[in-house]
């Protein structure tokens, strides 16, 4: 059977190519070739809903070599969400960007081409030597897309992001060499047969060294320094796509290798709880001293990814349907919050708090867009951070109560962070002459759609809830191996 | 749990809706005639201020957080120096490898 939304990869791929011949005619029909490329890709996303919607995986093999010789690629409920997720916050950039970036932009649309190219390859894959691959090729994108502005914090962003991630993917390949040294084998669904007998130390190393680099592109702390210099001295589109997107990348790998190679042990377990429970603090305790509005929203979402790695953590079937939920929820309200400051910084020159107090002239759309993320983010109830984060508390509640207790204690520090934020972009008293706000079309278009998402799954939870639970199903390492044919 | 939640959804709308009826009575009660230019200058111990001087400034809303005794030390490992950066990421990596080879 062919899998539809993996034409994504190759579609992004041709884009990229594109974007580079068209530019040598005219540069300014880059953004148009982009957008095209987003919603081809979104088409091939949304045809593949209804190949999986039973809760049944589709598999195919390339070149029809059969599995564990050949290629495997692979589509369930969890991958084909996150592909639609991709897709949608990816049109959203790439229209964002259109008046956001006005020179470069070739370069600036093929990486980001790229970028997406990576993302989707990583969830469909189903070798581990091609998830390095994906994980690569996305990760040199994004070092490209952090050194865009080429100003000196730029740079260096960007070269911490390089060592920082080459580290990551470097453990991350050491750990995929070690599993092929044990088991002879790439493909996820060979290796999961051929690990289920055997109790090596090997094992529990190779299993170490990939949790590490994946941990380190999900940004859960002690690994979240690699992204709080790259969020804020990125263009504010490349941004929202690295806090929306490429931390629940990393996440989803964690949670795809480990239920369906290592079929989840209770140590990875604690891991995920205890990491979780530290980053959930402390971004947010780091995000309300911050200055920086997006070095703040960088820290929320550290604060986010603990969230999710919390729930997961608990190990019980509500924990991990919470937490899949929220990795969706987490990426439209980080998404828009990004988008959001993105178009206060393009007016104010400036994402520095203290001088941006009254430093704009009020926008309704932008204001509202902004309040609306603030209160999801804090998990207020009628947008869909409430559903999840509800979701979240009553499953940390069955587990250790004082859990769910930090977890509300959490969200009511980061409601503190977020409305100072709103308060001083939107209602600070004016410092100097304000800056009169005219939103573009192109920048509009991101927020109001975002925000619809936000409030729509707020209002109807169940059918985020409903999808969740389907993409648990994702993560059951028998069916994966039935659909591979091993 | 569905149940709950939808109560809870429920009771956030007719707050909502309270607040925004608040909100409008609010807005209605504020509307009055104009000042006198004269009357709506601002003075501070006897001289007239302006509303630069006026301004607290919004954004150190949290500082005190700054003396707070855990993020002062928080805030130095995080100062964008490469090394410290590293540091934290090793730090991961012993505690995890620790871990499973003391759990497996």
């Amino acid at each position: 059977m062919i899998l539809y939304s993996f034409f994504t990869v190759p579609a992004y791929m041709a884009t990229a190519f594109v974007i580079i011949l068209v530019s040598l005619k005219r540069d300014s029909y880059v953004p148009f070739v982009a957008i095209t490329g987003a919603l081809i890709s979104l088409g091939f996303s949304l045809l593949a809903i209804p190949q999986v919607l039973p809760g049944t995986p589709v598999s195919m093999q390339m070149e029809e070599w059969v599995a564990p010789y050949g290629i495997t690629i692979f589509g369930d409920c969890l991958s084909i969400t996150l592909a639609c997720l991709i897709s949608i916050v990816a049109l959203m950039t790439m229209i964002f960007s259109s008046s956001y970036i006005r020179e470069r932009r070739a370069k600036y649309y093929a990486l980001l081409s790229l970028l997406f190219a990576g993302m989707f390859g990583v969830v469909h894959t189903g070798d581990v030597f091609n998830l390095f691959v994906f994980l690569e090729l996305l990760s040199i994108a994004s070092y490209g897309l952090i050194a865009f502005p080429r100003n000196r914090s730029a740079l260096e962003a960007s070269i911490k992001y390089l060592i920082m991630g080459s580290l990551g993917t470097s453990l991350l390949l050491m750990g995929v060499a070690f599993l092929y040294g044990l088991t002879g084998s790439l493909n996820m669904a060979d290796i999961a047969v051929r690990l289920s007998g055997m109790s090596s130390p090997a094992v529990a190393v190779s299993f170490g060294l990939i949790l590490t680099g994946l941990g380190i592109k999900a940004g859960l702390v002690p690994f979240h320094t690699l992204h709080l210099d790259g969020y804020t001295a990125a263009p504010t589109p490349v941004s929202a796509v690295l806090a929306a997107l490429v931390a629940n990348i990393g996440l989803y790998a964690i949670l795809r290798v480990s239920f369906i190679l290592f079929s989840m042990p209770f140590v990875a377990l604690q891991i995920l709880l205890w990491f979780g429970v530290i980053s959930m603090v402390l971004g947010a305790v780091l995000a309300l001293r911050q200055s920086n509005l997006k070095r703040m929203l960088a820290y929320s979402g550290v604060s986010q990814v603990g969230f999710i790695a919390v729930s997961v953590g608990l190990g019980t079937s509500l924990g991990l349907v919470g937490g899949l939920f929220h990795m969706v929820n987490q990426a439209l309200i980080e998404g828009l919050l990004f988008f959001c400051a993105g178009a206060v910084v393009y007016f104010a020159k400036t994402a520095d708090l203290d001088k941006l107090s009254g430093a704009l002239k009020s926008d309704r759309l932008l204001s509202f867009s902004f309040l609306i993320g603030v209160l999801a983010l804090a998990g207020i109830p009628l947008f869909n951070g409430f559903a999840s984060k509800w979701i979240i508390y009553m499953a940390a509640l069955e587990v250790n109560p004082a859990l769910a207790l930090l977890a509300v204690v959490v969200s009511a520090i980061t409601l503190a962070y977020g409305l100072k934020a709103y308060s001083v972009i939107f209602s600070g008293n004016p410092l100097g002459k304000a800056v009169d706000v005219r939103l573009p079309l192109s920048m509009k278009i991101p927020l109001v759609l975002l925000a619809a998402l936000i409030i729509i799954i707020g209002v109807l939870p169940w059918i985020g809830i409903g999808v969740a639970n389907l993409m648990a199903g994702g993560l059951d390492s028998a069916s994966y191996i039935q659909e591979v044919h091993i | 749990m569905m149940e709950e939640l939808m109560a809870m959804q429920y009771l956030a709308l007719a707050l909502a809706a309270v607040i925004a009826l608040l909100w409008i009575i609010f807005e209605a009660s504020r509307r009055e005639p104009k000042k006198p230019r004269e009357k709506a200058r601002i003075f501070a111990c006897g001289t007239e201020a302006t509303p630069g001087e006026l301004n607290v400034p919004q954004g150190s809303y949290y500082q005190y957080m700054k003396r707070f005794f855990v993020t002062g030390p928080l805030a130095r490992v995080h100062s964008g120096r490469l090394s410290t950066y590293i540091a934290w990421i090793l730090a991961g990596l012993a505690v995890i490898m620790t871990a499973m080879v003391m759990m497996w």
